[in-house]
């Protein structure tokens, strides 16, 4: 039978390295799609992977076993991410290379997924670059992790109304970009 | 009819707010929230690079080494503690030694056996992880490369830790009177020093420093000694990783 993520961070606790192994091998990937629309970048996104790793290992103490495993890791990926953007900022490293290796390694995509040609593809690379890093932090939490605005406000350490206004300013600077990309299939319909 | 602003448009869409009803009776925003819908749907279309299966094997792989790491980190200073507390327990007894009147004194080497004994079995295993820690690095150093500068701000730290757990090691070893690895950690301090005081080294100095690391024959000196050494103790990461290999 599977052992469950919780009854392996139980053992990862007792010190057995291979049931740590398992929580890196059952969640790293999902823990890496984050990363990389936080970050925008693959080799950031393989580095904040790593890190919340580690410091999932340096804090499986913590771990509250009532609560879910994957969100805890999440989150723990997002505080990852946040600071490595901070850490980027306070370089004054401008996001340069986002999204600029999908072709290179992306597999195919799955038959019922919206296919975008190359153009496209990258058009829309070109509108996430213009977000700023809280914007697109605060976009990928409430458009891909469904996160509340609530939460998101306590992640980025501002007020819920800021949130708002964060991903609102995202959202808009995302429709600006692409809108004209979509309007000829409104006129087709 | 007021229409919905973008703001409460994008809260609907998130259902942070309702607007169903708004949006039922009015057309002009209904289409701009498919607009808006069709917007996201690109973004949510836009690939992910996809990590394969080997994947999650990789990423244990450079955890390993650092869990590892951390761990010797750890248990190196323990044991550094420890041999350093066999040392003093070793340099009380000869002093009472000493001090006792000549008749009842125990022969010298009596006297250490038991204290130095323990620390050397302490002693051999704290080395043993902190060759492979100057070994990595000095790995690191030797097959950078030297026509470029070499950024080791990240390694500082680390070169740090090493310089002063080799003082320990050093002194330890002189005390008693292990000339064998006594020598080898004189060698490779001042090459750990120069890197815990250097945040970046230019390719001349890169250049330099690995001269000095051939010239001497560090890692090769390195390399005999970590193999002479005796280990009693491997941890869980460590057997780990020899399960994988």
């Amino acid at each position: 039978m599977e052992m469950t993520d919780v009854a392996a961070v139980s053992r990862a606790r007792d010190g057995d390295a291979d049931a740590f192994r398992l929580l890196v091998e059952r969640h790293s990937r999902a823990i890496f799609r984050v990363a990389w629309r936080m970050t925008g970048n693959e080799h950031d996104a393989d580095d904040v992977v790593q890190e919340t790793f580690l410091r999932a290992y340096r804090q499986i103490d913590g771990f509250e076993e009532r609560a879910n495993f994957s969100t805890w890791l999440h989150r723990i990926a997002v505080n990852c991410s946040l600071d490595l953007l901070r850490s980027r900022q306070r370089h004054e490293r401008q996001y340069t290379n986002g999204l600029d290796s999908i072709d290179a390694t992306s597999d195919a995509p799955e038959p019922d997924r919206v296919v975008l040609s190359a153009e496209l593809q990258q058009q829309v690379t070109a509108a996430m670059k213009l977000l700023s890093d809280n914007e697109r932090t605060a976009f990928v939490l409430r458009h891909f992790e469904g996160m509340p605005v609530e939460e998101i406000g306590k992640t980025l350490g501002i007020q819920v109304n800021a949130a708002k206004h964060t991903i609102f300013r995202a959202v808009r600077k995302l429709r600006d970009s692409l809108e004209p990309l979509v309007r000829p299939t409104q006129c087709n319909t | 009819m007021q229409h919905l602003n973008d703001e409460e448009l994008v809260a609907h869409h998130y259902g942070d707010a309702d607007a169903a009803e708004h949006l039922h009776a009015c057309a002009e925003c209904a289409a701009r929230l498919t607009t808006l819908r069709q917007v996201l749907a690109l973004v949510d279309a836009a690939e992910v690079p996809v990590r394969g299966a080997e994947y999650p094997e990789q990423m244990w792989n450079r955890l390993r080494w650092r869990l590892e790491r951390r761990e010797r980190k750890t248990r190196r200073w323990l044991l550094a503690i420890a041999a350093a507390l066999a040392m003093v327990l070793a340099g009380g007894e000869l002093l009472r030694n000493r001090r006792a009147p000549a008749g009842t004194r125990q022969p010298l080497a009596a006297a250490t056996a038991t204290a130095p004994d323990q620390g050397s079995n302490v002693l051999a295993n704290a080395v043993g992880d902190h060759l492979d820690d100057a070994e990595r690095v000095l790995t690191e150093i030797a097959n950078a490369d030297p026509a470029r500068d070499l950024d080791v701000s990240s390694e500082q730290s680390r070169a740090e830790d090493l310089v002063t757990s080799n003082r320990i090691y050093r002194q330890t070893a002189m005390r008693r009177g292990d000339a064998r690895i006594a020598s080898v950690l004189s060698d490779i301090e001042p090459v750990l020093i120069e890197l815990s005081h250097a945040g970046k080294l230019s390719s001349g100095e890169l250049a330099e420093l690995q001269k000095r690391i051939e010239s001497r024959n560090l890692l090769f000196k390195l390399r005999v000694l970590n193999s002479r050494t005796e280990r009693p103790n491997h941890n869980l990461l460590a057997a780990n990783r020899m399960h994988s290999l």
